[in-house]
C-alpha cells in the first residue's frame, strides 16, 4: 500500500484537476483544455527528464539545459529552412573529429604530462581553428531563409569555393590533432587499449567521408534540396538531436567534470554556461525571434479531419475532437512525448545501462567499486539528457516559434515540475510535468471562459495574471504538503 | 609465501585531514588477512586506498605484480578485487537479481557463478525477484558478499561484515566467509575480535592511520597485553 501512495497521490491530482474542468466547461472544451495541457506536458517532460536523471545521478542542477533546448529549437528551424546548411557544416566537424581521434591515437606514444607543452599546443590548436574557421559564412548561412523543396539550386551564398572550403578542412584535422594532444599532455597520459588498425580505419574514413561530401556537394545539395517537407523535419529533428547529445556530452566531460562535489562551483557554473549559451545563440542567430516554423506537411494540408483515423489519410492540420478542432501537429507533440517517456522508462528498466543509472543514482562510489566506469556512465547520461531537450526544442519550434528567451522560460517551467515530481525521480517528473501542463492550460481557461465550483451561483473570472501564477500555485500547493515532491524521498 | 596484494607506506588525506601516514600491509594469497585497530584507526580508508576511492598522494600499492595506486577505481577493481563495504552499500531500489547482475564484467557471469552463491546464501534463492530494500540487514549483508563473488576476483575487501547483526547470524557469516576463504583471498575488517582471530591467519595492527605490527594471528594471540592496548579487547 505504501508503495503506491504516491501514485495514488498524484492520480487524485490530476483526476481532481479534469474533473474539474469536465464539471465547469462541458466535455468538448475541457477535451481541448486538457489536449493544450499535455502538449505543454509533452515539452516540459522532455526538458525536465534531462533534469531529473542528471541531478538524480550526478547530483548537478544543470541551468545550462534550457540552453540546450533552445539550441535544438535553433539547429531544427535552420535546418528545416535550409537543409543543405548540413553540407557546409558536417564536412567540419567531421575533419575536427577525425583530428582529435589522431591526437589521442598519438598521444599513447609519447604519454607524458607537459603543462607547458600542453597549453603550447593547444593554443597553437586554437589558433589553427580560428584561422580554418575564419570568414566562414555563418550568419547568412544560418539566416532562416526557407527555401522550398526543389528550389533553387547552388548560390554563390551557400557554398563557398571548393578550394576554400578544402582548405578548411585540412586546417580542422589539424587543430582537431594539436588540440587532443594539448588535452592529453596536460594529465597524466594513460594506456587505453585502442585497437590500432580501427582506429586508423575510423581517422581515415571520417576524413574521407568529409572530402567526399564536399566533392559531391552539388548532387547532394539538389537530392537535400528535393526532399519533401516531411523528410526535412525528420532531418531537422536529426540534427538537433545529434548536436543537443554533442554539446551535452561536451558540457559534461569539458565543464561539469572537475567540479563534482562541490555544488556552488557547479551552479555558479551552469549558470555561467546559460548566459554565454544565450549570448552565443543572439551572435550566431541575432536578437530577433522567429515566427513558429511551418509545420511539416503531415500536419498542414488547411483542412479539419473529422478522426484522427480520416487524418491518417487526408493529413489536415486540425481534427475535429469532441466537437472541437484541434491542431494535429499538437497532438504530435504529445506523440513524441509519450513515445520518449515509454523509451527512456524502458531503457531504465530492462537494459544493463538503465539498471548502472538506477544504482548509480543511490550511490555512484559504489557502482565504480564493481569495476564500471561512472564517468563514463555520467557523460551518456548527460548525453542522453541534452538530446532530450533539443528534441523538445524542435519540436517545440513550429508550436511558440524561436526566440532567445525561449530557453530560460522553458527551464523554469521543467524546474518547477521536476520540483514537483520529487528532484531526481524520472517517474516523478512526467508526473509534475503532467500536472503543471495540465495546471497551465487550466489556468489559461479560467481566463477566457470563468471558473465555477460547484454550488457557486455565479462563474469566477480570473485575470490573466492567475493563469501565468497558476503553476506556482500549484508548485506551492504540492510543496505544502510534501515537502520534498510528489514521489521524493524525505530528508 | 606468495604476496597477492602489497601496500607499501601509503599516505591518504581526505580534505585536509592527513588520515593514513604511512600504512604498510602484506596479503599472502589464499589466506585471510585480517586488518585490525581501534575506530578511527583508518581501516576503511586503507581498504578505499587499495581501491582507489581515497587514492594515496604517496606510497606504492601492488596487486599481482602490478603497480595500481592511480589508478581510477573501476580499472583497480576490473583487476579482480570485490569490495563489500560497509554499512553494505545494497542498491535498494534494484531487485536482489539485479544487484548481483550488475556486479557482472562478462556477460553470463552470474549464470555461472549462481549455484555457487545459493549454496553459500541459499536466502538468496528464494528473495531474488524482491526489491533489496526489503530485505532484512543480515541478508543486505549476504547480498553484498554474494555480489562481490559474481565477477572473478582474487581478492575480496571486507569491511565490517558483522556490523548490526545477531550473535546468531554472525555464526552463519563466519561460515560463509571460512568457506569463502578456500576460493578467493580475503583481507577482512571487523571490530568483532571473536569472530577475525578464528578467521584470519594473519593480521596487521594499525593505530592512528600508522603501522603498529604484523604477522601470524597465532602470535598475536600469544601478546595479550597488545590485543588488549590497541583493541581493548580480551584474548
Amino acid at each position: 500500500m505504501k508503495a503506491y501512495r504516491e501514485a495514488l497521490v498524484s492520480f487524485l491530482i490530476i483526476l481532481g484537476i479534469i474533473v474539474l474542468v469536465y464539471w465547469n466547461f462541458g466535455p468538448s472544451k475541457a477535451t481541448a483544455t486538457l489536449l493544450s495541457g499535455l502538449t505543454l506536458a509533452s515539452l516540459y517532460f522532455l526538458l525536465g527528464a534531462g533534469l531529473s536523471l542528471i541531478f538524480g545521478l550526478m547530483d548537478v542542477l544543470n541551468f545550462a539545459h534550457g540552453v540546450i533546448f533552445m539550441i535544438g529549437a535553433y539547429t531544427g528551424y535552420t535546418f528545416f529552412g535550409n537543409p543543405r546548411l548540413i553540407l557546409n557544416t558536417l564536412p567540419l566537424f567531421l575533419a575536427l573529429s577525425a583530428g582529435v581521434m589522431a591526437g589521442t591515437f598519438l598521444s599513447q606514444i609519447f604519454s607524458k604530462q607537459n603543462r607547458v607543452l600542453a597549453l603550447f599546443l593547444a593554443s597553437i590548436g586554437l589558433i589553427t581553428l580560428w584561422w580554418g574557421l575564419k570568414g566562414f559564412p555563418l550568419r547568412p548561412l544560418v539566416a532562416f531563409e526557407p527555401t522550398t523543396p526543389g528550389g533553387a539550386i547552388p548560390t554563390a551564398l551557400a557554398q563557398e569555393p571548393l578550394a576554400r572550403m578544402a582548405s578548411r578542412l585540412g586546417w580542422m584535422v589539424l587543430s582537431g590533432l594539436l588540440l587532443s594532444l594539448g588535452t592529453s599532455f596536460w594529465s597524466k597520459g594513460k594506456e587505453r587499449s585502442i585497437v590500432i588498425y580501427r582506429r586508423i580505419f575510423s581517422i581515415i574514413s571520417l576524413t574521407a567521408v568529409a572530402f567526399l561530401i564536399l566533392l559531391e556537394r552539388n548532387f547532394l545539395e539538389k537530392s537535400l534540396l528535393n526532399l519533401s517537407v516531411d523528410l526535412r523535419f525528420l532531418l531537422a529533428m536529426v540534427a538537433a538531436v545529434v548536436v543537443g547529445a554533442i554539446l551535452g556530452a561536451l558540457i559534461e566531460g569539458y565543464f561539469i567534470r572537475p567540479f563534482y562535489g562541490r555544488p556552488v562551483a557547479q551552479i555558479v557554473l551552469t549558470l555561467g554556461l546559460m548566459f554565454a549559451g544565450g549570448e552565443l545563440v543572439k551572435f550566431i542567430w541575432g536578437k530577433e525571434g522567429r515566427a513558429p516554423m511551418s509545420a511539416p506537411s503531415l500536419f498542414a494540408t488547411s483542412c479539419i479531419s473529422p478522426n484522427l483515423f480520416a487524418w491518417f489519410r487526408e493529413h489536415c492540420s486540425s481534427i475535429y475532437i469532441v466537437g472541437r478542432a484541434f491542431p494535429s501537429y499538437r497532438l504530435f507533440i504529445i506523440f513524441i512525448g509519450l513515445l520518449m517517456f515509454l523509451i527512456i522508462t524502458l531503457l531504465l528498466r530492462y537494459t544493463r545501462l538503465g539498471m548502472i543509472i538506477r544504482a548509480g543514482v543511490q550511490d555512484s562510489e559504489m557502482v565504480e567499486a564493481l569495476g564500471i566506469n561512472v564517468r563514463r556512465v555520467f557523460t551518456i547520461v548527460f548525453a542522453i539528457g541534452s538530446a532530450l531537450a533539443a528534441l523538445g526544442g524542435v519540436v517545440a519550434a513550429p508550436f511558440v516559434g524561436v526566440y532567445p528567451d525561449m530557453g530560460g522560460i522553458f527551464q523554469l517551467q521543467a524546474f518547477i515540475a521536476v520540483v514537483i515530481g520529487g528532484m531526481g525521480n524520472y517517474a516523478g517528473t512526467a508526473v509534475g510535468a503532467l500536472i503543471l501542463g495540465l495546471a497551465r492550460a487550466f489556468g489559461d481557461t479560467l481566463v477566457t471562459t470563468g471558473f465555477a465550483l460547484p454550488g457557486m451561483a455565479q462563474a469566477l473570472k480570473a485575470s490573466p495574471a492567475i493563469a501565468r501564477a497558476s503553476i506556482v500555485l500549484v508548485m506551492a500547493l504540492v510543496l505544502l504538503v510534501r515537502p520534498s515532491g510528489i514521489f521524493g524521498k524525505k530528508g | 609465501m606468495n604476496a597477492l596484494l602489497e601496500v607499501q607506506d601509503i599516505h591518504t588525506y581526505i580534505g585536509q585531514f592527513h588520515i593514513l601516514q604511512g600504512v604498510s600491509l602484506t596479503v599472502p594469497e589464499g589466506s585471510v588477512t585480517a586488518l585490525l585497530g581501534r575506530n578511527g584507526a583508518g581501516k576503511t580508508t586503507t581498504l578505499k586506498s587499495i581501491l582507489g576511492l581515497t587514492p594515496p598522494r604517496s606510497g606504492k600499492i601492488i596487486f599481482t605484480g602490478k603497480e595500481i595506486q592511480g589508478l581510477r577505481p573501476y580499472e583497480i577493481a576490473s583487476l579482480g578485487i570485490g569490495y563489500v563495504p560497509e554499512h553494505r552499500a545494497i542498491f535498494t531500489n534494484l531487485t536482489v537479481e539485479e544487484n548481483l547482475r550488475i556486479a557482472e564484467r562478462r556477460k553470463g557471469e552470474l549464470k555461472r557463478k549462481a549455484d555457487f552463491i545459493f549454496s553459500l546464501f541459499p536466502d538468496l534463492k528464494k528473495l531474488y525477484k524482491l526489491p533489496a530494500g526489503h530485505l532484512s540487514g543480515g541478508q543486505q549483508q549476504m547480498l553484498a558478499i554474494a555480489r562481490a563473488l559474481v565477477p572473478d576476483n582474487r581478492l575480496l575487501l571486507i569491511d565490517e561484515p558483522s556490523e548490526g547483526l545477531a550473535p546468531l547470524l554472525v555464526r552463519e557469516l563466519m561460515s560463509a566467509i571460512r568457506q569463502l576463504s578456500s576460493e578467493v583471498t580475503i583481507l577482512l575488517v571487523d571490530q568483532n575480535f571473536q569472530m577475525t582471530s578464528s578467521l584470519a591467519t594473519y593480521y596487521t595492527l594499525i593505530d592512528d592511520g600508522r603501522l603498529v605490527s604484523s604477522g601470524l594471528m597465532s602470535e598475536l594471540l600469544q601478546e595479550p597485553e597488545t590485543v588488549r592496548r590497541y583493541l581493548g579487547a580480551v584474548v
